[in-house]
């Protein structure tokens, strides 16, 4: 195949011999790694929900149970990769190895360069790894049921996300480099593979949110009893929806992400409870609770919560271009957006919880309490603006990030 | 001794050395000879022995338990349950006894992850049919970090997240006009 050449008109052309691109190993050690992180991450990610449930039905009798296993081998094996990778790429940069440069890495602590993404990811399982024990010392103190509002699991948490946040940065990095290089790359609806793991890691950030409904701390006004969950739902569905229409400039994408989303939660719904049933037989354990675990169609329906969100951000980004409006650029409005998305999922996602699109039976009160209205207005005015404030902050954030992932190359 | 000096100051020094370690030897290796608390249950026909080779056990270590059967003719199986008492959160844990050494005394290590108050169930199977007793210990855990500092210690990552987010946004703005620079 041939390579780039200059057409008469001065105009290049597309290149397509991708094979004696000069710095294809840089491009291949960076894939790989990035791919296997991608792997410990699903994995890592289908542990956490595992764990959630098998404290529910069996309890923690210690701290390598069949789902800490899988996490904490994610943890260590993303880490370590990370590790190698700037580890190599520093080595690769004072070599001068070709795509190892200033623009295409990040210096940190004066000696090491590497990408961006490896560096937030491995700070990120470093975080996860370090909290492991401290985590363990808790539950040694204050019993199994500690919830997800203890520190260390607090913190376990931030270093999954963290780690998670970085591998949009290297896949993002990498689809920027592809992109720009000039050579010729498949796609499928649009979208080249790094792409499409873009936006599969981003519904893998939303879907471990869905980790910490119901245990997020409940707060009270009177008998009004509101989840704190509602917080991290509206800014990871801002902050998802937005960023994968940004980062991608294409609508539909923000719907592309919920089905994938859809997808993946519905897996882990199928295998999660087949391994607890077939954990507690193999190591004859007991349930603590009557119920045995089996296929839960709340669960799966979850992202159902984010569908009317993306139509709308899909709409406001094809409504963009249709006029001739750039997608990337200004953040002024973006929080006016991050409001607007976050009504429904007030919405949905309780009607969703309590399976029953009674409306006025989810949001008012249950037969036999007679709130005062006083009450009511005080909840409401609490706790509407501060969800609406936490989608709109997590829009911000979401367009602040796609467009640095649409662009950013290190 | 080529100087004449047979107890000088170093040699004295070396030698009592010496000599406390090997008495801190011994008593190590005396103390950890024998169990540290026992008890003495009759479980259904059987009375048995119930032998704890750390008192207080310590949360999430494995303890060892013989149990003893006064009659060294009967052959035993069973098991052991610790179950939480009040105000322990945890879920009970069984634990297999075997025979020990082709003896008549059984063996096994048990093992709290919380501290607290725990009943130590015996569940005994032999000739004269089943039997069990129990008996409660308390479990000491590791010294209670203030709950302020495990969450300092959990917060500090996140002004590192704080600068993180506010230097993408510087960086975002030169990307920006670099992109605009270079169609």
């Amino acid at each position: 195949m041939a390579r780039s050449e200059t057409s008469s008109a001065g105009l290049t052309t597309m290149r397509t011999d991708a094979s004696a691109r000069p710095d294809r190993g840089e491009r291949r050690l960076r894939r790989i790694s990035a791919w296997l992180m991608f792997i410990f991450l699903l994995q890592g990610q289908l542990g956490a929900i595992w764990d959630r449930e098998w404290h529910y039905y069996v309890g923690r009798d210690q701290f390598w149970t069949p789902p800490h296993t899988l996490i904490y081998s994610c943890v260590t094996g993303a880490g370590l990769i990370a590790l190698t990778v700037i580890l190599t790429d520093t080595i690769r940069y004072y070599r001068h190895a070709p795509g190892v440069d200033d623009t295409s890495t990040v210096r940190i602590f004066y000696i090491f360069h590497a990408p961006l993404g490896f560096i937030i990811a491995g700070f990120g399982a470093l975080q996860a790894l370090v909290a492991a024990p401290l985590d363990n010392y808790w539950h040694t103190l204050y019993g199994i049921d500690i919830a997800l509002w203890a520190p260390f699991h607090m913190m376990g948490v931030t270093g999954a996300m963290i780690g998670a946040l970085g591998m949009v940065y290297i896949f993002a990095s990498e689809a920027t480099i592809e992109r720009v290089s000039g050579y010729l790359y498949r796609r499928f609806l649009g979208l080249g593979v790094l792409e499409w793991g873009v936006l599969f890691l981003i519904a893998g950030i939303i879907n471990f949110t869905f980790i910490g409904f119901l245990q997020f701390p409940v707060a009270t006004f009177g008998p009004f009893h509101i989840p704190t969950y509602t917080i991290p739902m509206a800014l990871a569905g801002g902050l998802g929806l937005v960023s994968v229409v940004r980062f991608t400039q294409r609508p539909g994408t923000a719907l592309l992400m919920v089905c994938l989303l859809a997808f993946h939660t519905f897996l882990e719904g199928i295998f999660v409870p087949w391994a607890i049933r077939t954990a507690v037989v193999q190591q004859g354990l007991f349930y603590r609770v009557p119920e045995v675990p089996y296929f839960n169609v709340v669960d799966a329906l979850l992202p159902v919560i984010f569908i009317i969100p993306a139509l709308i951000v899909d709409s406001v980004a094809l409504w963009r271009l249709r006029r001739g409006l750039d997608l990337a650029g200004s953040l002024r409005h973006s929080w006016i957006i991050g409001i607007i998305i976050t009504i429904p999922e007030l919405i949905v996602a309780p009607c969703l919880l309590l399976t029953t699109f009674n409306l006025p039976q989810v949001l008012l009160e249950q037969p036999g309490i007679d709130i005062p209205p006083d009450i009511k207005v005080q909840a409401a005015l609490i706790a509407i603006p501060v969800f609406l404030i936490a989608g709109g902050i997590g829009t911000l954030l979401g367009a602040n990030f796609g467009d640095v992932w649409r662009w950013n190359k290190s | 001794m080529p100087n004449g000096k047979f107890l000088s100051f170093g040699n004295l020094f070396f030698a009592v050395f010496i000599a406390c370690f090997i008495i801190i030897i011994l008593g190590a290796a005396s103390a950890n000879s024998g169990p540290a608390l026992t008890e003495t249950l009759t479980a259904g026909p059987y009375t048995v022995d119930v032998n704890l080779y750390q008192n207080p056990p310590e949360s999430d270590q494995l303890v060892e338990v013989t149990v003893v059967p006064h009659d060294t003719s009967v052959s035993l199986t069973g098991n052991i349950v610790v179950k939480p008492g009040l105000g322990t959160d945890a879920v009970p844990l069984h634990f297999t006894l075997a025979p020990l050494n082709q003896t008549s005394t059984l063996v096994t290590n048990i093992r709290m992850p919380v501290r607290g108050s725990w009943q130590v169930v015996v569940q005994l199977n032999g000739a004269k049919g089943s039997g069990s007793a129990s008996f409660l210990i308390t479990v000491a855990g590791p010294g209670a970090m203030p709950v302020w500092m495990a969450w300092l210690i959990a917060l500090v990552p996140t002004p590192a997240i704080a600068w993180l987010v506010w230097h993408q946004y510087r960086y975002r703005r030169r990307l920006l006009v670099k992109a605009k620079s270079n169609p």
